[in-house]
């Protein structure tokens, strides 16, 4: 405790050195906290950047590298042989298209596509109305689900559609729901439909040839999608003698595909920054080198008085670790409030999603950076000034 | 307790450096008394900063045997004779070596921080100290803003914090003008009388002059040493 405190008035009585030695240490620890909170709220994001399509559902489609052909088609009954796959729920025919829509007076150029009357189909709630009922399914009824963003553009004014008729292409039906907006910046990534048929009503107006060339299949549980996928993908080649081959697509696959970027990103930066800090690190050493050789006297004089070369060591080993951890200390807080601010101010517009800064992981990395730096670069200097010969060191100008 | 504050026998002290062995002190005996106020002089070249630096504890004699305040201190270790300067042995220095931009208070107090005394203990105790050498309102001036004589009494009341058996002091006028000198030379005095041994190394002979007894060193032997009280003439 007094070392600690003699240290303290010795930091405190020479402010210029300290500051110097400290600036070094708080940049260096400020960045890696700060690229460590970065790369958490960036990977954290993917999860929301790709929120237009469900995550309980994956797409099927041919692979198209060995040359397209029209026998790759998935005709109507293989959709239906996909049905008893384990953990598969639905699998329908799966296309979208582009078509003029129009309320009124009102016209855009939307996406249609199909759904079930499962909630899982979706990867927003319902805002407005219902979902589609199973009977409406089952009759093939001319009712329909819109996307805000269909919702917003065929009525620019605001007010609610539900219950309106909307002609989409050639065909009329009534909207019985809206939904939910998805968190701000998803809009990007969006995979969805604006306008969601019943998967029959569909098929008879814009499946005319009763075969598809995607499958959108329903699952039950998140965990085995991997498994289902494949089984899927292997059950279709085999319907097709093993001519074709096919592929899955789901928001894992590119929340897992970016998440893995980010990482790799964070751990490169993140490396960067530590060597950074190991370069501030040699920084405060080569001071209190310096400071060793500057206080050569100083160091005679408190020998010459009786310090023992134990009580020296120790007065420049709490030197250096005042130092290191005031710089730690500063530099975790600089880095957090940058990591935090960044966080808020622009990731959140990317992914709309706000992952929680991670105060433990950060503290505790900035501590054992500190103790480290503290071993491995103010022991030598403590060591020197404690070894110097009191008579050559009090000779010393 | 010994009455003998210092006693050196046979003390001789080789420097060796790589092949070269260059001795320095071919063989010092002396006892100086408690109480007593010695000089130690000698041109340069004679061994006179070689027996300062082993009276004072910084060194170690090649051979010879020196027993300090009762101690055999000649063959101890670094810590041991770190100890023995932190509580035998008051070190004043030609140059002053104060701690630059520590103040009066802080410097004088630094041995018995050393010593393990506790904090406000050190505080009280350098207060009182700096009180005996007559600067009881300066305790919060740094050396810088303390003036030659200044710095050097400051200096002073640190080697006497611990309650030294011996004052050692090392051309202690040698960086003062005269008049101050004399004023230091005037605090030694007054020391000595209130029964401190006192050893001044000098080539000054006025300065010998203030004290009881004269030890002159030519080429690392004693060549002369003799009570001068008779001598001790003013100026």
């Amino acid at each position: 405790m007094t070392y600690l405190l003699e240290a303290l008035a010795t930091l405190s009585a020479n402010r210029l050195r300290t500051a110097l030695s400290l600036a070094g240490l708080v940049v260096g620890v400020g960045a890696v906290i700060a690229i460590q909170i970065l790369g958490h709220a960036m990977t954290g994001a993917t999860t929301g950047i790709f929120q237009g399509f469900s995550n309980y559902t994956f797409l099927v489609y041919p692979n198209n590298q060995n040359g397209f052909s029209e026998a790759q088609a998935v005709s109507f009954a293989e959709v239906d042989q996909l049905q008893s796959i384990p953990n598969v729920r639905l699998a329908i025919p799966y296309w979208q298209l582009t078509l003029l829509s129009r309320v009124g007076h009102n016209t855009a150029q939307l996406v249609v596509g199909p759904t079930g009357a499962q909630p899982e189909f979706f990867s927003q709630p319902i805002a407005q109305g219902r979902l589609i009922a199973q009977a409406e399914v089952d009759d093939a009824a001319r009712v329909c689900i819109l996307s805000a963003n269909a919702a917003q553009q065929l009525a620019p004014g605001g007010g609610s559609l539900v219950g309106t008729t909307v002609r989409a292409g050639s065909v009329e039906c009534q909207v019985v729901g809206v939904l939910a907006k998805p968190p701000s910046g998803a809009q990007n990534y969006n995979f969805g439909s604006d306008i969601y048929l019943p998967y029959t009503t569909f098929e008879r107006h814009f499946l005319p040839e009763r075969n598809s060339y995607e499958v959108l299949v329903l699952i039950a549980d998140i965990g085995q999608i991997a498994a289902t996928e494949d089984a899927v993908k292997s059950a279709l080649r085999q319907l097709k003698n093993g001519k074709f081959s096919y592929q899955t697509f789901d928001n894992f696959f590119l929340a897992k595909l970016a998440a893995r970027v980010f990482d790799a990103l964070t751990l490169i930066v993140g490396v960067i920054a530590a060597i950074s800090l190991v370069v501030s690190g040699i920084g405060i050493m080569n001071i209190l080198l310096v400071s060793v050789t500057e206080r050569t006297r100083e160091i005679g004089i408190r020998k010459a008085i009786g310090a023992r070369r134990a009580q020296v060591m120790a007065q420049f080993f709490f030197e250096a670790a005042i130092l290191t951890f005031t710089g730690c200390a500063l530099g975790t807080l600089a880095g957090i409030a940058i990591g935090w601010w960044i966080n808020t101010q622009y990731i959140v517009k990317i992914s709309g999603v706000i992952v929680p800064v991670p105060w433990l992981s950060s503290v505790l990395l900035a501590s054992l950076f500190a103790a480290a730096i503290t071993l491995a670069f103010g022991t030598y200097p403590a060591y020197r000034a404690a070894g110097l010969d009191p008579i050559e060191a009090l000779r010393y100008e | 307790m010994s009455e003998r504050a210092i006693e050196l026998r046979e003390i001789t002290k080789t420097y060796v450096n790589g092949p070269l062995r260059v001795p320095a002190l071919h063989g010092i005996s002396f006892v100086i008394e408690r109480g007593e106020y010695v000089a130690i002089m000698g041109p340069s070249g004679s061994g006179k900063s070689t027996l300062m630096n082993l009276i004072g504890c910084l060194d170690s004699p090649t051979s010879g045997t020196y027993v300090l305040d009762g101690v055999e201190v000649s063959k101890l270790d670094d810590n041991a004779l770190a100890e023995v300067r932190l509580r035998r042995m008051g070190f004043v220095f030609q140059g002053f070596n104060l701690l630059a931009r520590t103040d009066a208070l802080r410097n004088v107090a630094l041995p018995l921080f050393y010593a393990g005394v506790p904090a406000k203990q050190r505080q009280a105790l350098a207060q009182r100290a700096l009180e005996q050498v007559g600067l009881g309102e300066r305790g919060r001036h740094q050396p810088s803003q303390l003036s030659g004589g200044e710095q050097q009494r400051v200096a002073i009341a640190r080697a006497l914090i611990n309650d030294p058996a011996v004052l050692l002091a090392d051309e202690p006028t040698g960086n003062l003008d005269s008049k101050t000198g004399e004023e230091i030379m005037g605090l030694f005095s007054k020391l000595h009388e209130s029964g401190r041994t006192i050893i001044v190394v000098t080539h000054d002979e006025q300065i010998a002059r203030k004290a009881r007894r004269v030890i002159r060193l030519r080429d690392g032997l004693v060549v002369s040493d003799t009570i001068c009280d008779f001598f001790a003439l003013p100026g």
